[in-house]
């Protein structure tokens, strides 16, 4: 037996109790609102204060959850409010201004249907306020809230009043005017600093993730493009301000400030003055960056003998690598690759750098093994060869496009139609596959 | 929505120094608008600009460090506080400071352009802040308003609350409260070092002056608001409630969750203590005005208005 059938019973029969409007219980919640909130504000400021200064400090709470318990005992004390009252009087002050009433079947209204009430009145909004619609759908206008409760909200003298406020149409407009003002200003001010900060938020928030990364393995990730240019140039902001590791910090923001190559050649120029002595690996690094030339093994100060020695920065191995691949060093290439295959992080890029190091030594077949057993050696890295020979003047062209059959029958008439005549020959071939295997074949 | 509506928005002849006052707010507004505007655009260039706030957050903890004071890890937020330091201002520039150099050197170039703009900013000519804060500056503050919204919520305001009060007191009165509670409030301020690099401005101390004046003249006296629950018939209109219970209600309480959540290292934008302050003062200013001025000469007090019914029950 619900409550509502036993009043839609006494209602059909003449009872005096009527059905508060859907506009009464509205206009009753914005009334309730306006009464509460310089309450809540005053009971939330202290917390408010001391919230938001420890976001200040830093000591581990995020803007998020400032307003995650803001909005928790925002609610909290309406909710409080709401059961308190509705169990007292079944009015809260809007109701009572409004002339409407919580009745319950059973009599008074129990604390804990009263809270029940109350509670789920306000995780309705979860909903965007959905269920609010049954206060036009339902027959007894009863949300969901009223019908876990058992509750009905009626009004005695409904209708009483209302017709009689007369309100001069100019003023109404005026007003009207001055609401859609503040609106409007509230509306179009607000969004641009939100935006920004949750920006700021979200950014600090993915690089708080590598916090406890030490800052060469910043630029290793940072190289293998695993984090963004923004955490490794915060990184190693942090460390210059903290005079830690300054060398290793200036080349980690200049690395960071990418194609902004005013800043990154101060960052780099500041990191090793000149008029001072620095034995520093880093410098040596640093030198070569300005002045690139590799060196050979043997000598003592090459960056190839410093990329080659045990202990130096892998990050540096993974650059001359890459250089080397670029001067087509490939068996020298062979040494630092193994050297840089032991951290997890930079597998993908010594698996690339590896195929490359095969192809480039006419390993072919063991290319092929490579990029057959490992997933992360794929048609885009045999591209970046093929574009990559293109671009220089190559020896193993002939071996290259043998493997590109391999992996591609079907350019077969490609490759093998027009004969092997000459190295011209095979740069156009090479072209004309490059470009079939671009387009998807 | 419930605003203060009591007499309406009365005309020059019934309120001429309520809008005398007024019109000197629109008058320094308009004067100073462009120049304002076009700091203020540059202002936001250096106050949006990361690098420039990280680099100052690291030179104000630098700064504060050697005070023994908080040290903050968020730098972008204390190099937005490091604004409000007049202390740090004034010595930015001649201090050498650690750390990255390159960052700094730019840094140093923004902030002396930065300060040497602000000299020229009329909310710091005209406000009062701990580099301004002369005789002149007590008075200036109080009128003028560096944003249009600023000024014409204010403005709404003072021409309710003062013409209102200029029709049952009189034109001198509401000029001397106006002045004297928002001079004060703001004297008081800043001899309890209320004040910091960044300026005070606005009428709003002013306005709250006016307004603890009418709390304790028109204590229990029911004045009329306007209300607006839904925009539809029966749901808007006006009321009569008592005046200490609406300017408690809206504005006093408003303040002091405003000023007691308020943390002394950043703005919110809004001078809770210059309101408080001012409506003491204007209260004060009331009970003065009640103790010693109306028992010589008593005013008329005509309540000429009539009001509607509304769905509203009358408190």
């Amino acid at each position: 037996m619900y409550a509502y059938r036993k009043i839609a019973n006494d209602e059909s029969q003449g009872n005096q109790f009527g059905l508060a409007s859907p506009a009464d219980r509205i206009a009753a919640g914005i009334l309730d609102c306006s009464v509460l909130i310089p309450l809540v504000q005053l009971v939330q400021s202290p917390i408010r204060r001391w919230i938001f200064e420890s976001v200040l400090f830093d000591n581990g709470a995020q803007i998020s959850t400032y307003r995650v318990i803001n909005l928790i005992l925002f609610v909290a004390i309406f909710v409080i409010y709401y059961s308190l009252m509705i169990y007292w009087r079944g009015q809260t002050l809007g109701k009572y201004f409004l002339k409407i009433q919580v009745i319950s079947y059973h009599g008074k209204i129990s604390l804990a249907a009263s809270f029940l009430r109350s509670f789920s009145l306000f995780t309705q909004f979860i909903f965007l306020a959905y269920p609010f619609l049954a206060l036009w759908t339902h027959p007894l206008r009863r949300p969901i809230h009223d019908r876990l409760a058992d509750t009905l909200v009626v009004s005695s003298n409904s209708q009483e009043g209302l017709s009689k406020v007369t309100h001069s149409f100019k003023l109404r407009l005026a007003f009207a005017f001055v609401f859609l003002l503040f609106i409007s200003v509230g509306f179009f001010s607000k969004p641009k600093s939100d935006l920004r900060e949750e920006l700021d938020f979200l950014i600090a928030e993915e690089c708080a993730s590598f916090k406890e990364k030490t800052l060469n393995e910043m630029v290793e990730l940072f190289l293998v493009k695993k984090i963004d240019s923004n955490c490794l140039e915060a990184k190693g902001k942090e460390s210059i301000w903290l005079n830690e590791d300054s060398v290793l910090a200036h080349f980690a923001v200049a690395l960071a400030a990418g194609n902004n190559s005013q800043k990154s050649d101060q960052y780099l120029t500041e990191s090793c003055p000149k008029e001072e002595e620095y034995p520093d690996e880093m410098c040596l690094f640093i030198d070569w960056l300005f002045q690139p030339s590799l060196g050979t093994v043997d000598d003592p100060g090459s960056v190839l003998s410093l990329a080659h020695r045990e202990g130096t920065f892998d990050f540096i191995k993974i650059l001359v690598s890459a250089h080397l691949r670029m001067d087509r060093r490939y068996l020298e290439m062979e040494p630092l690759l193994k050297q840089i295959s032991k951290k997890s992080a930079l597998k993908t890029l010594h698996l690339k750098l590896s195929f490359h190091s095969l192809l480039g030594q006419n390993k072919i077949s063991e290319a092929y093994w490579l990029m057959k057993s490992s997933r992360l050696v794929n048609e885009d890295d045999l591209l970046l060869f093929l574009n990559f020979e293109l671009e220089k003047e190559g020896s193993h062209r002939r071996d290259l496009l043998s493997l590109v059959e391999t992996f591609f029958p079907q350019l077969n008439e490609s490759i093998y139609g027009r004969g092997l005549a000459s190295e011209d020959a095979d740069s156009e071939i090479i072209q004309e596959v490059y470009y079939k295997i671009k387009e998807g074949l | 929505m419930i605003v203060p509506i009591l007499d309406g928005l009365l005309t020059f002849t019934k309120a001429p120094i309520t809008w005398i006052l007024l019109l000197l707010n629109v008058f320094l507004f308009s004067q100073n608008y462009h120049l304002a505007q076009d700091c203020h655009s540059q202002f936001q260039v250096w106050y949006e600009d990361t690098d420039f706030l990280y680099t100052q957050g690291q030179v104000y903890s630098q700064f504060k460090s050697q005070r023994d004071l908080a040290n903050f890890k968020d730098m972008k937020t204390l190099g937005r506080i490091a604004f409000r330091d007049e202390l740090f201002l004034q010595q930015a520039l001649k201090t050498p400071w650690s750390g990255d150099q390159i960052a700094l050197k730019e840094w140093k170039q923004n902030l002396s352009e930065y300060l040497v703009l602000r000299d020229y900013y009329p909310p710091v000519t005209l406000g009062i802040s701990e580099k301004y804060k002369d005789f002149f500056a007590h008075i200036s503050y109080q009128f003028y308003h560096e944003s249009f919204y600023h000024l014409i919520g204010n403005l709404l305001l003072i021409l309710i609350i003062g013409a209102y009060l200029e029709q049952r007191t009189s034109g001198l009165t509401v000029f001397t409260v106006y002045l004297l509670g928002g001079g004060l409030a703001a004297l008081i301020h800043s001899s309890l070092g209320g004040l910091s690099a960044a300026p005070l401005i606005g009428a709003s101390g002013s306005l709250c002056a006016l307004l603890g004046f009418l709390l304790i003249t028109e204590f229990k006296t029911k004045t009329r608001l306007f209300y607006i629950l839904l925009p539809m018939k029966g749901y808007m209109g006006f009321i009569l409630i008592p005046t200490v219970y609406w300017v408690v209600w809206l504005f006093v309480i408003e303040d002091i969750a405003g000023w007691l959540a308020q943390s002394p290292l950043i703005s919110t934008g809004v001078a809770h203590s210059i309101h408080l302050l001012g409506f003491g003062f204007g209260a004060l200013l009331g009970w003065i005005y009640l103790r010693l001025i109306e028992n010589k000469f008593v005013l008329p007090r005509k309540m000429t208005f009539a009001y509607k019914t509304s769905k509203l029950q009358k408190i």
